[in-house]
């Protein structure tokens, strides 16, 4: 008989138990669970919109802005619709040259010059043949000619030059120098993409510098590759995936000489818009000393 | 008698004389070699008096065990064939990792290895084998698709089309499935090689089947991508290209990825829809790899590609000495090529820079392997290569009697592969 009555109110004593439960204080989620919730309805929004910010500022010891940037984003026409397009730029003058400013501006004209007229079609019209030039060999040839230009009309001159090119969920990045691009991961972890040309960073490399001497190395600025500089360059081109839910920066080495990759993750954690976060961390490195032009990119995949 | 006192088995005596002995005389012979103890100066069969790890403490359990079961008493207890007791020595070497050094020292010797076993068919295998549930299935231009033991290469079944079998079989849930020149889908049943259903298309078939999704996708020379129902064998769309479809299908991101001879490149989403296209200049027999964001694949217009798998917009291309209708392998962020001017190349899959490239004597039509850290490439040139995949240099190479055009497939550190020489073979990896 109680067998029966088991069985009968099996059911109803199963509940009373997930009752409990839901009785039970409620603990906030944690940062995992938040993250496969996001990547869980990422995958069910079909279109995906990309974002940008930018800060700059001369900084506080310097009175010439040598730094350029470009930032563009749209989407762009095809046989998909929607697939997200960004071209992110920043370029820093050599500081000492004559024509600093002068050769990071043109470079960036160039460049960008080069690569939207690629993409023309795609952003400003119905496309009727198919993308031909791979994005490699696009952000290839634009470096090319940016150097042959500074080159001509910045004689003596050179500039760094780094630049994301953002076709859907892939960003080709090209570089030269020591301005950086760097992805930023939603869980609090920053990774350099970029290498810098520099001095320093060679011969920490080659093992003639710890990281405590490197830090203090007084030709810190000195690049042993620049744009406009030397016959022929080498550049450095490759392809990464978007970070998924988080960020692409580019920025030049008035930020990132002076503000720590923790403050630079503060500053975007803690901030509510894309441009406030640029803002604060204009405002971290003015508040180092502001020794150098500041420039940054901040860019964001929603969906 | 007949026969070595001490080597020879107790029921040699007897005048029994059977394989079964020669069995005993080899492990007499590898206990004398071991412990060097001349069987013939000790009592008769007093091995189990004598354990080897008594009298040389560095020879492995394992070993010890095969030597021992081999000089078993009872020919009954003994293995019951060569075969038997070479699995049991290999096994037991690669436990006890003697066999890397063997093997080393052998093919620098020798120059060459062979085979554990091969098959031979009645016409060129040009093919790829497949590997599945302890069989190797491979198909033939002399209209079969052939069944064999995987572990000794034995005759299993045969099942006879009406045109070349050149289509790599595939296997879902005991069914195999593949085309054949004779225009049709065959779907066979893996255990007894009975026909289960076929499926016509309008022409004949060179490319693979590829089963996801509850459905079949195979390419054939009338311009079609079929997708066939995997349990009916009905049609469930069909898209039109613009050439001939000799590539085989790959299935990625809810996509159907394929090229076609003109030199359209095609991403065909599961309802049969086009939704993107990319022109290369000259076929694209090559099949399709997706990695990460990226698809790869090669054209007879001396390119290997990379592009955004989502949107079919080019990342990079990378030059080759002529073209190719070699299938890419992908391992470690490399890119492995073969091409007709007899290179395998090693390419950086997020930069398209070449890292190495290996030269074989003649066109490279098969496709690369990726297994463990080699990569395993056949060439016109008769040869199947093995690279490390790292640096490209070479660690061995099997020479065939004709032909390698298809792929190898690498199972439990056994490569399989055929050749035009009409065999199939099985090769220590």
């Amino acid at each position: 008989m109680a067998e029966f009555f088991r069985k009968l109110f099996g059911a109803k004593s199963k509940r009373s138990l997930t009752n409990r439960s839901d009785s039970a204080t409620t603990a906030p989620l944690s940062d995992q669970q938040i993250e496969s919730i996001i990547n869980g309805q990422a995958a069910q929004v079909a279109t995906q919109q990309l974002t940008s910010a930018v800060g700059q500022s001369v900084g506080k010891q310097r009175e010439h802005n040598e730094d350029s940037l470009v930032a563009i984003t749209a989407t762009l026409a095809g046989n998909t619709a929607g697939i997200p397009f960004g071209l992110y730029v920043v370029a820093d003058g050599m500081g000492g040259h004559q024509f600093g400013e002068v050769a990071s501006n043109a470079a960036i004209h160039v460049l960008a010059g080069e690569i939207m007229r690629k993409f023309h079609s795609f952003l400003f019209s119905v496309p009727t043949q198919q993308p031909d030039d791979p994005l490699q060999e696009i952000m290839e040839t634009a470096f090319q000619d940016a150097h042959r230009l500074v080159q001509r009309e910045a004689p003596g001159s050179g500039t760094t030059l780094t630049a994301a090119l953002v076709v859907g969920q892939q960003i080709t990045i090209g570089h030269v120098g020591d301005s950086r691009a760097y992805a930023v991961y939603p869980a609090g972890r920053i990774e350099q993409l970029t290498h810098d040309h520099s001095l320093v960073k060679r011969l920490e490399e080659l093992g003639h510098l710890n990281k405590e001497e490197a830090a203090n190395f007084p030709h810190r600025n000195v690049l042993i590759r620049a744009l406009g500089q030397g016959e022929t360059l080498e550049i450095d081109v490759f392809t990464v995936p978007f970070p998924r839910n988080g960020y692409l920066m580019l920025c030049s080495d008035g930020l990132w000489g002076v503000v720590t990759d923790q403050e630079i993750l503060r500053s975007i954690s803690n901030a509510p818009t894309l441009q406030r976060a640029c803002q604060n961390m204009v405002d971290a490195a003015n508040t180092a000393g502001g020794p150098d032009n500041i420039t940054v990119v901040l860019a964001q995949m929603i969906g | 008698m007949i026969g070595t006192e001490g080597y020879s088995p107790p029921e040699q005596y007897r005048g029994e004389a059977s394989p079964l002995a020669d069995i005993y005389a080899l492990g007499a012979t590898l206990h004398h070699a071991l412990t060097r103890r001349d069987p013939r100066l000790e009592p008769p069969f007093s091995y189990a008096e004598r354990p080897i790890r008594r009298i040389n403490s560095r020879v492995s359990l394992e070993v010890e065990a095969v030597i021992n079961n081999a000089l078993q008493y009872n020919p009954g207890e003994r293995f019951s064939s060569a075969l038997e007791m070479k699995n049991a020595l290999v096994a037991a070497a690669r436990k006890t990792g003697a066999l890397s050094k063997i093997a080393a020292t052998s093919i620098m010797s020798a120059g060459g290895i062979k085979p554990i076993w091969a098959f031979k068919c009645e016409d060129e295998v040009r093919g790829t084998p497949l590997v599945y549930q302890g069989m190797v299935y491979v198909g033939c231009y002399d209209n079969n698709l052939y069944a064999l033991n995987a572990a000794e290469g034995k005759f299993q079944w045969k099942y006879p089309t009406d045109g070349g079998v050149v289509s790599r079989p595939a296997a879902y849930e005991n069914s195999l499935f593949f085309g054949s020149e004779d225009k049709r889908l065959h779907v066979v049943n893996s255990r007894t090689g009975k026909l289960i259903w076929t499926y016509y298309t309008g022409g004949p078939i060179r490319s693979s089947p590829r089963v996801a999704e509850g459905h079949i996708f195979i390419g054939s020379d009338d311009h079609v991508l079929h997708a066939v129902n995997l349990n009916t064998g009905r049609s469930v769309w069909q898209f039109t290209s613009a050439d001939q479809v000799r590539s085989t299908p790959f299935v990625a991101n809810e996509l159907v990825y394929f090229g076609c001879e003109s030199g359209d490149f095609y991403a065909v989403d599961f309802h049969g829809a086009m939704k993107w296209r990319y022109q290369a200049k000259r076929a694209v027999t090559s099949s399709p790899v997706v990695a990460g964001h990226s698809i790869f694949f090669a054209s007879t217009d001396r390119t290997l590609y990379c592009l955004d798998a989502r949107n079919g917009w080019a990342v990079w291309r990378f030059r080759l000495g002529k073209g190719s209708v070699s299938s890419p392998a992908i391992a470690d962020e490399l890119v492995f090529v073969g091409a007709a001017d007899g290179f395998i190349y090693g390419v950086e899959a997020g930069t398209g820079k070449e890292m190495w490239r290996f030269r074989t004597e003649n066109q490279v039509s098969g496709s690369p392997v990726i297994y463990k850290d080699c990569v395993y490439c056949g060439s016109v040139d008769g040869n199947l290569y093995c690279l490390e995949y790292r640096s490209g240099r070479e660690r061995w190479r099997f020479k065939t009697g004709g032909a390698i055009t298809g792929t190898p497939v690498i199972f439990d550190d056994i490569v399989y592969i055929g050749s035009t020489d009409h065999q199939v073979y099985a090769l220590l990896a």
